[in-house]
């Protein structure tokens, strides 16, 4: 096994210079220009960003899920366990795939099968993973509906999908997703659709399980909201690139690149006053299909100087595990 | 014109679930359940609450997209139900619509101009000269170029999108517009450039709104009353500065404390409301909140509370704190009451 230098013990998965491109007729789309960073075991790892900023093609890279036709990761490694996920046949990334690496999506309606019943997709994922025979499987997942705090499990578990409410599928999602105790589980946007009283349950029923199982979490979202309420640590991503990296109250406290800031400012909150205008972040996002010269905030950026509109910044530390991909980092955080 | 400019009186609507042949009763899905509010020139009414509590029916029935069951819908005094044709026809000019998703409620064939200018020309012929004009002034009214006006669809950011859809809205000067979820399917980023718009309306040209929102973020800043519905009922209408410091209504005070806030800092102390929101075609009997409620008593599940007044000038329906006889109990422990704190004691 290949031992690398750098990385800890502590770390579990590593993507360096991950890149993914799209394939259209006439055109590439860089939805994804060279991430690195980290998940460490147990951690809570947020990824926060706006539409098209390649946060969910992230996680589908990651597990090699990218639609085969259009898309393709074409540079970079992830690391996990000692071997590269790029590198790995189709064969022994689907035993990684549900085993150690489980992923929830955002509408749990699409991803279940309509067709069998919540159980006997639960119990398929645990005999696939574990060789245990049906009727263990079958126990296994009505322990799981039981783990979910999904009511009546015993009945629930021969329940077609279409017979569970929206926030109950979402649980058997989970459900499904933790029955073979994966060492990571990347959550995209898993409450999105969810009713508020809905998404508070079950964003604690996903910071309790994992105190209890130890799973590390990748949780995807565009909500500040929900990344301040269960996430340690913050990666935030703007047009195909990682801006800002930080732990949960320091990114809060003393946002370093002015996307951050930007969108934490546009968001109304009823610490600044109601009934008032909300600072806004002008102009759109970059088309990714052309090549950005420079920082790619920066015809959107209050900071902008010359040097923005050259050079790419790269992510470099301006605090003790907080970095940021800005030339101008201390001035942002002064600001 | 003296009295609200939008008066809504007991509004009910049931939607009948197939057909009644050779059955004695239909099941009916009771989409909304008594509602009546009214809102004034140049003000806000924020409607919250979460799927299937009836808001976009109301919307809809405010269009008189919708025939109602029971209860009216009253503009300056005047009866919509009654009116024909004509009457109709001039009245819709009065009231405009906003849609969640600007890219199903925009005609993909259309120019920007076009689209921001058929309205009018439902009213009046426009000559080729009036009608760029028209658009030219209604584009910078929403903060974009009039270049833009022979843009089609398909060539606008989602944000621009929800300016044309205001913009459209906009060309037949309405005194009130309903937005139904208008910001709820836009980056936060954009939802500040078009919440910041709507406030300017307002500003600028007196317009009342109708908003209907699941974001309490959102509503809190841009309402001056909010309207929380459960079930097809209100359960709560006040002030809105006044609902986010002090929500009374159990339901309201559950829906405040589960809404994600922006800061890493706040410890959670209350466990959120339990269970889901139940059918409408059968719903709870009493107050349809009390399964879930952790304050209900035994008249909860026989009674269904009635909307009370309150003294500050709120209505609440709840048997424990807002009963119908006798004093209005406040909540208790209002006085350390944090902003950022809803907890059902």
């Amino acid at each position: 096994m290949l031992m690398r230098e750098s990385a800890g013990d502590d770390v579990l998965l590593d993507v360096r210079d991950l890149e993914t491109h799209f394939f259209g007729e006439d055109s590439v789309t860089r939805a994804l220009g060279g991430i690195s960073f980290q998940v460490k075991k147990g951690e809570t790892l947020g990824i926060v960003g706006e539409s098209g900023c390649g946060k969910s093609v992230t996680a589908l890279s990651i597990l090699r899920l990218l639609p085969k036709l259009t898309a393709k990761t074409v540079g970079g490694e992830i690391r996990f366990h000692g071997s590269d996920l790029l590198r790995l046949s189709e064969r022994e990334m689907r035993k990684i795939r549900g085993d150690q690496i489980a992923m929830i999506f955002q509408e749990p309606m699409t991803s279940l099968n309509p067709v069998y019943t919540v159980g006997r997709q639960i119990a398929e994922a645990v005999q696939i993973h574990t060789k245990a025979s049906r009727p263990v499987a079958m126990e296994k997942a009505e322990e799981m509906l039981r783990l979910v705090r999904i009511a009546d499990p015993e009945r629930r578990v021969s329940n077609y999908p279409h017979e569970m409410s929206g926030g109950m599928r979402q649980r058997a999602m989970i459900a499904m997703a933790l029955a073979c105790s994966p060492e990571l589980l990347i959550a995209d946007e898993p409450t999105t659709a969810l009713d508020v009283t809905i998404q508070a349950q079950i964003l604690r029923l996903i910071v309790d399980l994992k105190e209890r199982t130890g799973t590390a979490v990748m949780f995807i979202t565009h909500d500040l909201g929900v990344v301040a309420e269960t996430c340690q640590r913050v990666i935030v991503m703007y047009a195909g690139r990682i801006v800002e990296q930080a732990n949960v109250i320091d990114l809060f406290a003393r946002p370093a690149h002015p996307y951050t800031q930007g969108l934490m400012r546009s968001v109304p909150d009823r610490r600044r006053g109601r009934q008032r205008r909300l600072p806004e972040i002008p102009g759109i996002v970059p088309s990714l299909r052309e090549p950005i010269v420079g920082c790619s905030f920066a015809p959107r950026c209050p900071f902008a100087i010359d040097i923005c509109r050259d050079k790419t910044p790269a992510l470099r530390d301006v605090g003790s595990s907080h970095a940021a991909a800005c030339w101008r980092a201390e001035e942002v955080m002064g600001a | 014109m003296n009295g609200p400019l939008l008066k809504v009186e007991n509004l009910t609507k049931h939607y009948p679930l197939g057909t009644g042949f050779l059955r004695k009763t239909i099941p009916v899905i009771r989409a909304v359940e008594d509602v009546s509010f009214s809102v004034e020139a140049s003000e806000t009414l924020c409607i919250v609450g979460e799927s299937g509590c009836g808001k976009s029916t109301v919307a809809r029935l405010l269009m008189r997209l919708v025939e109602p069951t029971g209860g009216r819908v009253l503009i300056d005094g005047t009866d919509i139900a009654g009116l024909k044709k004509d009457a109709l026809h001039a009245w819709r000019r009065r009231m405009q619509m906003v849609f969640q998703d600007p890219y199903s409620s925009l005609n993909p064939r259309l120019t920007a101009g076009q689209i921001i200018t058929e309205p009018v020309e439902n009213f009046e012929r426009l000559s080729r000269k009036q009608r760029n004009a028209l658009a030219a002034d209604l584009l910078q009214k929403v903060g974009m170029s009039p270049e833009m006006m022979h843009r089609l669809p398909s060539e606008l950011s989602g944000g621009q999108r929800q300016r044309l859809g205001i913009a459209r809205a906009l060309s037949l000067n309405p005194s009130l517009i309903i937005a139904d979820e208008a910001v709820s399917a836009l980056d936060v980023s954009v939802q500040a450039q078009i919440l910041n718009l709507l406030l300017d309306l307002q500003q600028q040209m007196g317009i009342a709104f109708v908003f209907i929102s699941h974001d309490l973020g959102v509503v809190e800043h841009i309402g001056h009353r909010v309207a929380v519905m459960y079930l097809g009922r209100i359960v709560e209408l006040a002030p809105c500065e006044a609902l986010f410091a002090n929500p009374v209504h159990p339901y309201t005070e559950a829906l405040i404390a589960a809404a994600p806030l922006p800061d890493p800092t706040r410890v959670r102390l209350e466990a959120p409301v339990e269970g889901e929101v139940p059918s409408p075609i059968n719903p709870p009997s009493g107050c349809a909140f009390h399964p879930r409620c952790p304050l209900a008593v035994e008249r909860c599940r026989i009674e269904v509370p009635p909307l009370v007044p309150m003294a500050d000038g709120r209505i609440v329906a709840c048997h424990v704190r807002a009963p119908a006889t006798g004093l209005p109990v406040r909540p208790a422990d209002a006085g350390d009451h944090s902003l950022a704190h809803g907890s059902i004691s």
